[in-house]
């Protein structure tokens, strides 16, 4: 079956958040982490006081002078919340990045003094290169418009497994040691590590491998395994991301059915060691065929096709 | 071996290894003499293991916890029925363990030293009974594990030999995938004919026999395997201060060559903050270019389930469209995640991983898939300093 499923399509995203995380690590040539660049923290929210903007980047880069705000796209398709995004990120100035680096704590945890030179956002597309943006941009005078906007507020750069993360298009406000690393380039490994699991969509797939990712690692380390409740698993994964406790009621339902833990009160689960096996699969299961359709079946839909054809 | 406690009591690891070499000290003409390496004698053996969970005076314990544990093999529940175990604590980090065999009416002595995370097992117990007796008890012993050398660290350990030369080694060559699908032992007697084998053959060394010279004369006779096993074959008299100095270094660099391979120092973990949060901490163990041309992913898992995961240790489930596979050590409750980038494959560890899973998934590829790769380890903190 080549086409892809919802649950691909989801992890596909999540994959080119760690494709970027792993930039940071000595995996990557040069590791950005050897030359003093730290990701303080992912997914936060950033506000200006003066102008009452928030914005919310997927990454924050440092290296002790340039902040730069980083938002993540799978694909390469440009629309007009891309353009938002980087408007509100742009909009960031020292006084905010600096204040946000104190309320992480970056002086207790990271050593680095918090003090901000220049503040940077960057868009990165997975799905883009020069020979792309620069064919596109000749047939359509609109979508050269639209990258031209972009890049008033933000660097464009690409990244690819085995391949660069590199600018293509823009330019830094600033010229320190970190811009000078991005635009050179690079190279990334094939297969980065697992480090985030869910994407901005919140859907049961990629919710479904998160849940059974995080508490079903930690049920290794008690032998009566580890209980969670939905709100305690809505916490964890807040405030980025808004998880629906009606989307865990879904959710949970699949884990149980599908024998990835088991329900002990009526909001609360649990995770033990016995369960690995189903925890394992589940990301197979959720790939291959929805939440929705493994709970309720997919006859209903089917049936109604096949009336439709007659 | 016919030890007293008192033998070894109140002395320092070093004392305790000048004690034991007398077991080994021969005259210079018997050192002469000894052209062959049968293998028949009495020789001075080290186990080194890396110590998670082991306290000296616990054997007891332990030797309950597997006949008794229901998720441990039938293998180690065997084993531990048909013999019975006796632990004299002398001091706080010395004993001296004795594995009785009933059926064959015998008795064997181990000297067990636990020192800064490791415990080291001092024995002159004849190889064909340490397989029987000490080496399964450390196979099945959960906390304790062997240390594990690449090929190319275990030469680099021997080049550090003050005064070495190889006299002899055993190399392998293990890679069913390649296209002659070999498996091939080197046995040979000078240090170029190892060089011509992995030039050759690409075998690699997994035991390697040295002379030490105490000027002009042979003095000691030693060796080492990359399982973490130091064998002191013979120590002429007078030199055994220069032995128990050799089996300190090559102790000392297992240990750290070890250490720099599979510990895990930086492993994920993931913190929040009141905005957002951070996942600090990064490390792979990379095994890459073996001897094998290019695979595709399906090629390399169905490698991995066929040699490796279909034991009972592991439980594992395929990732990211066949990309990744997340391995559950049941031995060691961890997880991590096997990345697949053919022909290497990379170890990433999990917030759960300890040097024990993924040495032992190491162990199993060079053991039983290919014996070809090459080791590397890749780690550094990602939000911290």
């Amino acid at each position: 079956m080549d086409e892809v499923t919802e649950g691909v399509r989801q992890r596909r995203e999540v994959n080119t958040y760690n494709l970027f995380y792993s930039a940071v690590t000595e995996r990557a040539t040069p590791a950005l982490y050897n030359h003093g660049v730290r990701i303080p923290m992912f997914f936060p929210e950033i506000s200006n006081p003066r102008t009452g903007v928030t914005a919310e980047p997927d990454f924050v880069l440092y290296d002790g002078e340039t902040c730069v705000l980083a938002e993540i796209k799978s694909g390469n398709n440009i629309d007009g919340r891309d353009i938002r995004q980087m408007r509100e990120c742009a909009s960031i100035d020292i006084e905010a990045a600096e204040e946000a680096l104190r309320a992480a704590q970056v002086r207790d945890r990271i050593g680095l003094s918090g003090t901000v030179t220049a503040v940077e956002p960057i868009i990165i597309y997975q799905d883009m290169d020069e020979e792309y943006l620069e064919e596109v941009r000749e047939e359509s005078t609109q979508f050269a418009d639209t990258v031209d906007e972009l890049t008033n507020h933000a660097v464009l750069m690409t990244q690819d497994y085995g391949g660069e993360l590199r600018p293509l298009a823009g330019e830094f406000n600033d010229s320190g040691n970190l811009q000078s690393l991005l635009r050179r380039g690079i190279e990334l490994p094939e297969n980065p590590p697992d480090q985030l699991m869910l994407t901005e969509g919140m859907e049961h797939e990629v919710l479904a491998m998160a849940v059974a990712d995080v508490w079903g690692e930690q049920a290794l380390d008690h032998d009566d395994g580890i209980e969670v409740s939905r709100t305690e698993v809505r916490d964890y994964f807040a405030p980025k991301h808004n998880v629906g406790l009606t989307e865990l009621e879904l959710v949970f339902d699949f884990l149980v059915e599908f024998g990835a833990c088991e329900q002990v009160e009526n909001h609360t689960y649990r995770f033990t060691r016995d369960h690995m096996d189903a925890v394992l699969a589940v990301e197979q299961q959720v790939l291959s065929e929805t939440v929705q359709d493994y709970l309720h079946g997919s006859e209903q839909a089917s049936l109604t096709d096949s009336f439709d054809g007659n | 071996m016919d030890i007293a406690p008192s033998d070894i009591e109140d002395k320092s690891t070093r004392e305790v290894l000048d004690e034991l070499i007398q077991y080994v000290v021969t005259s210079g003409e018997e050192m002469e003499s000894k052209t062959t390496r049968s293998g028949g004698q009495t020789d001075l053996n080290i186990y080194l293991c890396d110590n998670q969970d082991y306290d000296i005076g616990e054997l007891d314990q332990w030797v309950t916890y597997i006949a008794e544990n229901d998720g441990i093999t039938g293998h180690a529940e065997n084993y531990v029925g048909e013999h019975t175990f006796s632990e004299q604590v002398i001091d706080e980090d010395i004993s001296l363990v004795g594995i009785s065999t009933p059926a064959k009416n015998r008795e064997d002595e181990f000297v067990f030293v636990a020192k800064d995370g490791y415990l080291w097992v001092l024995t002159t117990v004849h190889s064909d009974w340490r397989d029987k007796t000490i080496e399964n008890l450390l196979n099945y012993l959960p906390c304790v594990e062997r240390l594990y050398l690449s090929a190319d660290d275990l030469r680099e350990l021997t080049d550090e030999v003050k005064d070495a030369r190889v006299s002899g080694f055993t190399a392998k060559y293990h890679a069913p995938n390649r296209e002659r699908d070999a498996t091939l032992i080197f046995s040979g007697a000078e240090e170029n004919d190892l060089e011509d084998a992995e030039e050759t053959f690409d075998a690699k060394p997994t035991r390697i026999e040295f002379d030490q010279t105490n000027s002009p004369a042979t003095a000691i006779q030693g060796s080492n395997t990359n399982e973490g096993r130091v064998t002191m074959r013979s120590v002429k008299r007078g030199s055994e201060g220069k032995a128990v100095d050799t089996i300190m270094g090559l102790t000392a660099g297992y240990q750290e060559l070890d250490r720099q391979s599979f510990e895990v120092e930086h492993a994920p973990v993931r913190q929040e903050l009141d905005s957002g949060f951070t996942v600090d901490g990064f490390t792979a163990v990379e095994l890459t270019d073996p001897d094998r041309e290019q695979a595709t992913n399906e090629e390399l898992i169905a490698d991995l389930e066929e040699n490796i995961l279909n034991g009972n240790q592991y439980r594992y489930g395929i990732r990211d469209e066949q990309r990744k596979i997340r391995v559950y050590d049941t031995d060691h409750d961890e997880l991590f995640d096997v990345a697949l980038e053919p022909p290497n494959i990379i170890l990433y560890a999990r917030e759960s991983t300890t040097a024990l899973s993924l040495r032992s998934f190491v162990r199993d590829v060079y053991d039983d898939l290919d014996s070809t790769y090459s080791l590397s380890k890749s780690h550094n903190p990602v939000a911290i300093q």
